[in-house]
């Protein structure tokens, strides 16, 4: 028997706004939504949770992650209770749910905590620099000697002391570090996940089979969002798409590719490690471009109720990005000094928004969606087999 | 001698469309005036919090009762009952002043508002028919439009030997209860109940019909107001057409049929419907072809009564006057085009209540068929009796009504002609399926419960769950619901979809009101002076409202408020005289008045 | 259905009949003036409509007779719909059917007699039963038009249930506010006499002449009047014959009126004496439940959002809890009134109030409430439980027990659910059959107040006019006796239900009062002389109207 518990609703005020209060209920939501199907319905059940305050069904839950907020069901809410901006704020609770650290919640709770750690960690990487890896006192007197055949600044030269092997090896294993820490935290948090929702829910026991049988959904949604492109407004999911694939070449280049990609010497136009840069760079761009507009604008419903985690994710990644740039750009212009600072910023930016933003915050729906997919799949799977087996024993 | 009790006033600051210009400072000193007002709260806390601390100052001031002044002080009257409980003072000793509430246009906010606290103060209801002198009312009543309410209250009235002049914009009274085809609950026929009325007014020798009409202008005062109609040109004398009907067969410019909401076509000359009273033709001018080209008459060569028709008549203006008038202009059917999603106007078997009620009446465009539509030789979209009929139907309720992005408020004959309409399909398409999807089944009045019941039991699926959006799949409507009570998504394609369109104020509300100098609501509908013991008052003297004019309403609702309406008609006759317009009355007298009243009940 | 044109033809044939003809719309304006034409042309003395039901047209067609110079009641109409068509699937059988029933008509009217309208002066003083907020609002619209009152009410204050009410919806004003003063002016006013602890005797006479003796503490006194307003209101319904809820069971288990009262005092506690934390406020507690009653009571759920909100001004802190069926806030300014609500931290909770009613327990010592309710929440699908200290029981509307006692003495007749059943539904709403006599407010059917008022001021419009015109029609079909042959057995006095007749001890016959003889025809039947014919409905008419119907073939031709 659930106890009801009003007070609920008050906890997940840090989480968003949305005057979910106002729903009488209708359905229209649940119904206008093209992603809506037998086994998933929302927004409107998990408005009827929330008002409720049944706290473990809400934390089972697995729908709001099938929503890709496109803003329908708001816009035709007769009660204008907003119900798109109501599976965002159930997102941001569910990252903190299953975040064991408990670091997430602290970030959602007060945004001190998220802008500090984010500063403090990109000092520890500026002051790193100077320290280790300090500026050639070189670049100033005689430039020329930091420039390749091409005319370009050899990246990896820049520092003291330190051949540009040794410099690309610390700098790579900086990345390998990172890159680790992340990934244990997201994967120690999927499990995290896996366990609240499949393993302490009584009526679902999943075979070992089921898993298997179905694991490619996880591939296929990781890759590109199938259910995305279900939504009414297909730019939507373009935009999303060439954000996420060029994040990902980024990402691959960077960690695993480094030592091929951060070389001296620069490679021509058409060489594929600059088309896929290019093709990233300009991916993100164009998503960010986007999405500053519009919630400036607020013209789009979804993007009325911006919540601080959103703009501090747009501000890194567009300063990411932009640096990124920059240091390209340098390069080619053969300007060592500069090429170097901007360098600096540019990890100092980068490295503090994946620590904060994938494993603690919005990024981390990159693993997160897809594993509800699965999740769903195999509790679906597994419900139906039940209900096989019970109708067999009945007959 | 009574004793006035000694009084605390508390000043609610809740805001609205009038709060920011009154001047609370000046309300304030002016309260100076009153000698058992020892306590004055005017602090903008809104809703105050802490009791304990009010019970402290009642017991202070020795309080022995509170006036709540402000917009809508009733919703913190309860604070207040508990802060005297707790100063161990009578608790029921709170009056409420919402001293923005009916405000005319125009009148000095603070002014006003300072003869409603007098008022209050004095336990005098704020009420021009008890402070006002009355002017003499002279016994003509003018009553605007020829609905059921018009109607009704014309015969109320008229029965009492009064003179009533009505006005009707429309060729024929009867307004949409005409159109309906049967009336929940009791599934009895609209016309064969209305038609007898409409010819009661017709022969009434009290009753001066005045169809195809509108008015111009009024001017003069309560009990004796001078009114201009405008008889608009109907090009066929009234006292010698037969109503036999060779001019419309002739006539060669067919349009939409107004009655039967487009379903069927007329000609420009025509009778709005075979009951029509009067039951005679008249020719729209905007679409018969001589007054538009100059070139035509073939009714006037055909029409077997010497100069019936007169092609070239000119509207003309006549003058009357009344004591009293009597709003019933009623409403217009929500635009469900309005609302994309459900493709009205794209898809064309998705069509409106109205059009159903059409569409089953067996005087419509289909002789009571119920068909799908379809195109005829020009591509125009026709209900042809003969097509083939829906298998599968779906009402949706509350199209544009309890919904924020159209009108908030509920138009409470929905739920009821739905749940009508799916009886009537179900009698003449016996093996068809009926959805009904609503939010909350509204079935509140006598008889609807046990109605709703049983269209439950004939078989109709009852479906909690307001349908989201309709798609043309193969041919036939999908129609996307969530069956919230069955927890599970519908997608559910039928033949056609019936859209329960809302009430929304008619079309010339806007005119009637500034004539009249009648207020509207937020929604638009006009405002009674008391929602609470006046609905069919207003605020101008001898003006009263009956029918869906003042907000939506069923038959039997509209009738007793138009019979309501008649009541204070034939008592301002009788005696009384007609209540002089508030705005007109000097404030000052009302407090005067409210004074002497309240020294009166002391004695 | 019917095969019209054929038994047009058919009637054409029939003995007597001059000319028969078919048409659509007989009860609309040109029908009616082809009937008057017809009349004029073919010279017509008696006139048979095949049509609907002549409740609703016998008049219509009647005034076209005279209209044509023809006294009415050289008319009869067969009723070809209700007895018919709509009753029957064979079209064949159906027309045939019809035709009996038009030949029945025929033969029956060749006996007709013209009989003459009779008209009877109106008293001008009315009778108002009841002085809640619908009896006030009459008697005071119809003395402000200059015009005397009786206002009998049985208990001993003006008022009812309004004047026990604190706050009114959706706008929350003051119910006493609007009260007070109403009854004030009643009991100054000079046309109205009121009669506190009062009941009736006996009610007596006829439309425009009705006399009544009354019993105040033991005291009767008579009263003669015109027109009677009955208001006598409703009952709230008693919710401790509802096992689920445990009213009367557990303290804090409280019913609308209860909830009223407390908050007028300005004090909401729990019988522990503490404020309560968690309230419930149950909708529909004897409405729509077909164990208890059928019907909606229209007002409670709007009545339920006006609790919920003078509570959260209250007792800021509480949890609100609102079970409901269906949100019926139809009213103006309810719809908006319900949102305004839902942001004022109430939660609302769906049950099925025909089958699935919520429990009320007490709780374990240990529980942080007083009471657990458990129901099934319809909207999420979910078994849950509500902490709750105090639950409000928004109580029904009934008919009052002593509504059968005044529908008997004022000759209104009861519907199902013991409401005074209305002359018609949709048009007439607040006349009945018996003329004179109007029902206004929940005596009819619950009301809100407003609703009630509008209602009063509707009888109101009708008893002002009969009094303005000054006389009224009255029936003419009604019995008569033949002294000759009455043997003065005096059986027909005691059948009577009018009370009509009464004993000449000097001729040793009874006497029909024609103004109260409603033509009902039961002494005509009882009388063993067969003394007593009653007009319109003579042996003669009705043994040929049967033979006409006995001579049609039974098989299709």
């Amino acid at each position: 028997m659930n106890r009801i518990d009003p007070d609920f609703k008050e906890k997940l005020k840090p989480f968003g706004v949305g005057n979910w209060a106002e729903c009488f209920h209708c359905g229209n939501c649940t119904a206008t939504c093209p992603l809506t199907d037998e086994s998933h319905l929302f927004p409107r059940k998990g408005i009827r949770w929330l008002q409720m305050g049944l706290k473990k069904k809400i934390s089972r839950n697995l729908d709001p992650w099938m929503c890709y907020y496109c803003g329908d069901c708001s816009e035709t809410c007769p009660r204008d209770a907003n119900p798109g901006e109501l599976m965002m704020t159930l997102r941001r609770y569910l990252i903190s749910v299953y975040d064991w650290t408990g670091i997430s919640r602290l970030f959602y709770k007060n945004k001190i905590w998220e802008l500090g750690f984010i500063v403090i960690f990109a000092l520890l990487i500026v002051s790193a620099f100077f320290i280790f890896l300090p500026p050639d006192p070189a670049i100033i007197s005689n430039p020329g000697a930091f420039i390749n055949a091409q005319g370009g600044v050899m990246i990896n030269s820049l520092s003291t002391g330190l051949g540009n092997e040794q410099f690309l090896r610390i700098i790579e294993t900086g990345d390998l570090i990172m890159a680790i820490t992340v990934g244990l935290l997201l994967i120690s948090n999927i499990f995290n996940m896996w366990y609240k929702v499949i393993l302490s829910d009584p009526d679902t026991r999943v075979p070992l089979f089921t898993y298997v049988k179905e694991f490619w959904r996880l591939i296929i949604h990781f890759a590109v969002q199938p259910k995305l492109s279900k939504c009414d407004d297909k730019k939507y999911w373009l935009g999303h798409f060439l954000l996420m694939s060029g994040y990902t070449i980024m990402f691959i280049l960077i960690v695993g590719l480094l030592p091929k990609f951060q070389v001296e010497n620069i490679y021509p136009w058409y060489h594929w490690q600059r088309i896929l840069g290019y093709y990233a760079t300009f991916g993100i761009l164009l998503f960010l471009v986007n999405v500053f507009i519009r919630r400036i604008r607020k013209n789009d419903i979804k993007l009325q109720f911006s919540h601080g985690s959103d703009w501090l994710f747009i501000i890194l990644l567009f300063l990411t990005t932009v640096t990124g740039i920059l240091i390209h750009i340098l390069r080619l212009n053969g300007n060592p000094l500069a090429t170097y600072y901007i360098y600096v910023a540019h990890l100092a930016i980068l490295v503090p928004m994946i620590m904060v933003e994938v494993p603690f915050s919005k990024w981390s729906h990159l693993a997160y969606r897809p594993f509800a997919i699965y999740f769903s799949a195999l509790k679906k799977a597994t419900a139906e087999k039940a209900m096989k087996t019970s109708l067999a024993t009945a007959i | 001698m009574r004793r006035t009790l000694t009084t605390g006033v508390y000043f609610s600051h809740t805001a609205n469309n009038h709060s920011q210009s009154l001047d609370y400072k000046e309300l304030c000193g002016y309260l100076q005036i009153v000698p058992e007002i020892t306590k004055i709260w005017n602090s903008s806390e809104n809703p105050p919090t802490d009791p304990e601390h009010f019970a402290e100052e009642i017991r202070k001031n020795n309080i022995e009762r509170i006036l709540i002044a402000g917009y809508r002080p009733g919703f913190i009257k309860p604070f207040f009952a508990k802060a005297l409980q707790k100063a161990e003072k009578a608790a029921e000793n709170i009056i409420l002043a919402d001293i923005f509430n009916g405000i005319p246009n125009g009148m000095p906010l603070n002014e006003w508002a300072k003869a409603k606290l007098i008022c209050a103060l004095s336990g005098i209801p704020f009420d021009i028919s008890l402070l006002s002198e009355h002017n003499p009312a002279q016994s003509e009543t003018l009553i605007i439009g020829g609905g059921i309410a018009g109607i009704q209250a014309a015969l109320e009235i008229a029965n009492s030997h009064h003179k009533v002049y009505l006005v009707e914009k429309t060729g024929t009274i009867g307004g949409h209860m005409a159109m309906f085809d049967k009336t929940f609950p009791t599934l009895d026929c609209a016309a064969c109940i209305l038609t007898p009325k409409m010819v009661e007014v017709s022969q009434h020798p009290y009753i001066e019909l005045m169809s195809y009409s509108e008015v111009k202008s009024i001017s003069g005062m309560p009990g004796n107001y001078r009114v201009e109609i405008l008889k608009k040109a109907r090009r066929v004398n009234v006292k010698t057409c037969t109503g036999c009907g060779t001019c419309a067969e002739k006539c060669p410019t067919s349009v939409k049929s107004e009655f039967d909401q487009g379903t069927s076509l007329r000609k420009a000359i025509y009778m709005p419907f075979p009951q029509a009273v009067p039951n005679k033709y008249l020719i729209d001018a905007d679409s018969c072809r001589y007054v538009q080209t100059g070139k035509c008459g073939v009714c006037v060569k055909v029409c077997p009564v010497e100069n019936c028709i007169d092609l070239d008549e000119k509207d003309q203006v006549v003058e009357v006057n009344a004591g009293n008038v009597i709003v019933a202009t009623g409403f217009k059917p929500f635009e469900a085009s309005r609302m994309e999603q459900y493709g009205y106007g794209k898809y064309p078997n998705v069509i409106t209540s109205l059009e159903m009620e059409r569409l089953v009446n067996a005087a419509g465009p289909t002789g009571g068929n119920i068909v799908l539509r379809s195109q005829d030789k020009k591509g125009n979209w026709i209900f042809d009796a003969d097509s083939p009929q829906p298998k599968s139907l779906a009402l949706i309720h509350c199209i544009g009504s309890r919904d924020e992005n159209y009108n908030k408020y509920c138009s409470r004959v929905c739920c009821m002609y739905s749940l009508k309409l799916a009886h009537l399909i179900g009698e003449k398409i016996p093996e068809a399926e009926v959805f009904e999807y609503y939010i909350d089944m509204r079935a509140y009045g006598k008889g609807y419960e046990e109605f709703y019941k049983r269209i439950e039991e004939e078989g109709v699926h009852i479906i909690r769950g307001k349908t989201a959006k309709i798609d043309e799949k193969n041919n036939r409507l999908l129609l996307r619901t969530e069956d919230i009570e069955n927890d599970r998504m519908l997608e559910q394609s039928v033949d056609m979809v019936v859209l329960a369109v809302g009430l929304e104020p008619g079309s010339d509300t806007d005119k009637i009101s500034s004539m009249l100098g009648i207020s509207r609501s937020d929604d638009g509908w006009f405002e009674e002076s008391d929602a609470l013991s006046n609905t069919n008052q207003t605020l101008s003297g001898g003006i009263l409202l009956a029918g869906t004019c003042q907000g939506p309403k069923d038959i039997p609702d509209s009738v007793v408020q138009a019979s309501a309406a008649a009541s204070s008609v034939i008592q301002s006759i009788m005696q009384k005289g007609v209540p002089k317009s508030l705005a007109s009355i000097p404030l000052e007298d009302i407090k005067q008045k409210a004074m002497e009243l309240s020294a009166v009940n002391k004695d | 259905m019917i095969d019209v044109e054929r038994i047009a033809k058919e009637a054409q044939k029939l003995p007597h009949v001059v000319m028969a003809r078919d048409y659509k719309y007989m009860c609309s304006d040109p029908g009616q003036e082809k009937l008057i034409g017809d009349i004029k042309e073919y010279k017509l003395n008696r006139v048979v409509v095949a049509a609907c039901s002549p409740r609703i047209h016998e008049p219509t067609f009647r005034k076209a007779l005279e209209q044509a110079g023809l006294n009415p009641y050289m008319f009869q109409m067969a009723n070809i719909r209700e007895q018919d068509s709509w009753v029957h699937i064979d079209s064949e059988y159906a027309t045939l059917k019809a035709l009996s029933l038009i030949k029945a008509a025929v033969s029956r009217v060749q006996y007709h007699k013209p009989l003459d309208k009779r008209f009877v002066e109106v008293n001008s003083a009315t009778l108002v039963i009841g002085g809640g907020i619908s009896g006030i609002s009459a008697a005071l619209e119809i003395a402000n038009a200059g015009k005397q009152v009786y206002l009998v009410e049985k208990s001993d204050a003006l008022g009812g249930i309004t004047a026990k009410l604190d706050l009114t919806f959706p706008f929350l004003e003051s119910a006493q506010q609007m009260m007070k003063p109403r009854i004030q002016q009643v009991q100054a006013h000079k046309l109205i006499d009121v009669f506190l602890n009062t009941t009736f005797a006996e009610i007596t006479g006829y439309v425009g002449n009705f006399i009544s003796k009354i019993r105040q503490n033991g005291i009767e006194k008579e009263l003669q009047f015109g027109n009677i307003i009955v208001a006598t209101g409703l009952k709230p319904f008693d919710p401790s014959s509802i096992p689920e809820y445990n009213y009367g069971k557990l303290p804090d288990v409280v019913t609308s009126l209860e909830i009223e009262e407390m908050l007028m005092h300005g004090e909401v506690i729990t019988s522990k004496k503490k404020e309560p934390e968690n309230i419930a406020i149950i909708h529909c507690v004897g409405s729509r439940n077909s164990k208890y009653h059928p019907y909606c009571s229209r007002t409670c759920c709007s009545t339920a959002l006006k609790y919920a909100n003078q509570l959260r001004s209250m007792l800021p802190k509480s949890n609100i809890y609102e079970l409901y069926a269906d949100m019926r806030s139809f009213g103006k300014g309810c719809e908006e009134f319900y949102a305004d609500s839902s942001r004022r931290k109430i939660l609302f909770l769906m049950f099925d109030q025909e089958n699935n009613l919520p429990k009320i327990t007490k709780a374990q010592d240990n529980d942080t409430a007083e009471m657990l309710i458990t129901m099934h929440e319809k909207l999420s699908g979910e078994d849950i439980e509500i902490p709750a200290d105090l639950v409000i029981l928004m109580t029904g509307m009934e008919a009052r027990q002593d509504a059968k006692e005044i529908a008997r003495l004022t000759g209104v007749s009861l519907c199902g659910n013991d409401f005074y059943i209305e002359k018609h539904p949709k048009l007439d709403p607040v006349a009945t059959t018996t003329d004179g006599v109007y029902i206004v407010g929940s005596c009819q059917s619950p009301k809100d107040i407003p609703e009630s008022i509008t209602q009063a001021k509707a009888a109101a419009a009708r008893v002002l006019a009969s009094i303005a015109v000054g006389n009224i029609e009255v029936e003419v079909t009604t019995a008569h006796i033949d002294e000759e042959v009455c043997c003065g057995c005096q059986t027909c006095i005691m059948v009577c239900p009018y009370t009509a007749i009464h004993f000449d001890e000097e001729k040793r016959v009874s006497v029909v009062n024609e103004a109260l003889c409603k033509g009902c025809g039961t002494c005509g039947s009882t009388c063993p002389t067969g003394a007593i014919e009653s007009r319109h409905f003579t042996d003669k008419q009705i043994l040929s109207q049967i033979e006409g119907l006995l001579k049609t073939e039974k098989e299709p031709i």
